[in-house]
């Protein structure tokens, strides 16, 4: 297995988990003002810290292998990656404008309507997230199919 | 210089110029929430929005569209240069997240008219972006071959 390949795999693993997680803790213990509460914004802290300790120890050990090893990448996965990183771009977009398109339908009540700053956070950690699960996604897809 | 490159900087020229003005509309209002208020300040804001992507289809789509002004040099340009249009999203987003959050930190809310601008400033920084990715690709191949 290419280490694109591995990548994407830890990718989707991590990335596919950690939003498995957050639905299930969100569903079990949830509301809708769930920031408010200090337990569970810490759980979610801590999930997303987690992952993200998981997504760096995953690349470097990827990395690592793949220079002791000395493998050479070749024009498919170039090819492969810049179409996958195209590709995630507009997935992203659209999942950041599906995300704004929620929180406005939710939180609008008036020309004065507020959210909480929290928000602000889980947009944009909505928008990494789809992008390298939709990147992992095709990668693992565009190999299959070459 | 290359038609798509050309292409790429007049569509970057153009559509940071309508950024710019976007930019100076709001600071001569000096206050954010009049984006609900002011009618005038919304057009502008919708006019650059669907303005700066608008162009770049124009002035970009068309010479993909035209195989003769288009070869795999282009092509491996175009392609890396979403990258450095999602690094540039990212980066709107952190900074967008960490200004409001200091700001509105005593309040503990944020107006939700910044959900609204955040996500056109985003959309806009995007297609700037996708411009300058094709631009320092070229510059980048010429540069390094």
């Amino acid at each position: 297995m290419l280490p694109s390949q591995k990548m994407a795999w830890g990718n989707v693993i991590v990335w596919g988990t950690y939003l498995i997680v957050l639905a299930i803790v969100l569903a079990a213990n949830g509301t809708a003002l769930f920031w408010q509460e200090d337990s569970l914004r810490n759980v979610f802290f801590t999930i997303t810290g987690v992952a993200f300790a998981a997504f760096v120890i995953m690349m470097l050990f990827v990395w690592i292998r793949a220079s002791r090893a000395r493998v050479a990448i070749d024009e498919r996965d170039h090819k492969i990656m810049n179409r996958a990183n195209a590709l995630a771009g507009p997935i992203a977009m659209t999942a950041l404008a599906a995300t704004s398109l929620v929180l406005g339908l939710v939180y609008i009540e008036g020309k004065d309507s507020v959210m909480s700053p929290y928000f602000l956070m889980y947009v944009t950690l909505i928008n990494i997230v789809v992008y390298w699960l939709a990147q992992a996604v095709y990668t693992l897809v565009a190999y299959r199919r070459h | 210089m290359a038609p798509l490159q050309r292409r790429a900087l007049y569509s970057f020229v153009i559509g940071l110029v309508l950024t710019i003005a976007l930019i100076a509309v709001f600071a001569a209002q000096g206050d954010i929430t009049a984006f609900e208020r002011d009618p005038n300040l919304r057009l502008v804001t919708y006019a650059v929005l669907i303005g700066v992507p608008l162009i770049y289809l124009i002035l970009v789509n068309l010479t993909l569209r035209k195989p003769t002004q288009f070869d795999e040099r282009d092509r491996l340009i175009i392609e890396k240069s979403s990258r450095a249009q999602w690094l540039a999203v990212i980066f709107t987003l952190v900074v967008w997240t960490i200004a409001l959050t200091e700001v509105y930190q005593d309040q503990g809310q944020v107006p939700l008219t910044f959900l609204k601008l955040i996500f056109t400033s985003t959309l806009i920084i995007s297609t700037l972006a996708h411009s300058f990715g094709i631009l320092v690709g070229y510059w980048d191949i010429n540069r390094n071959g």
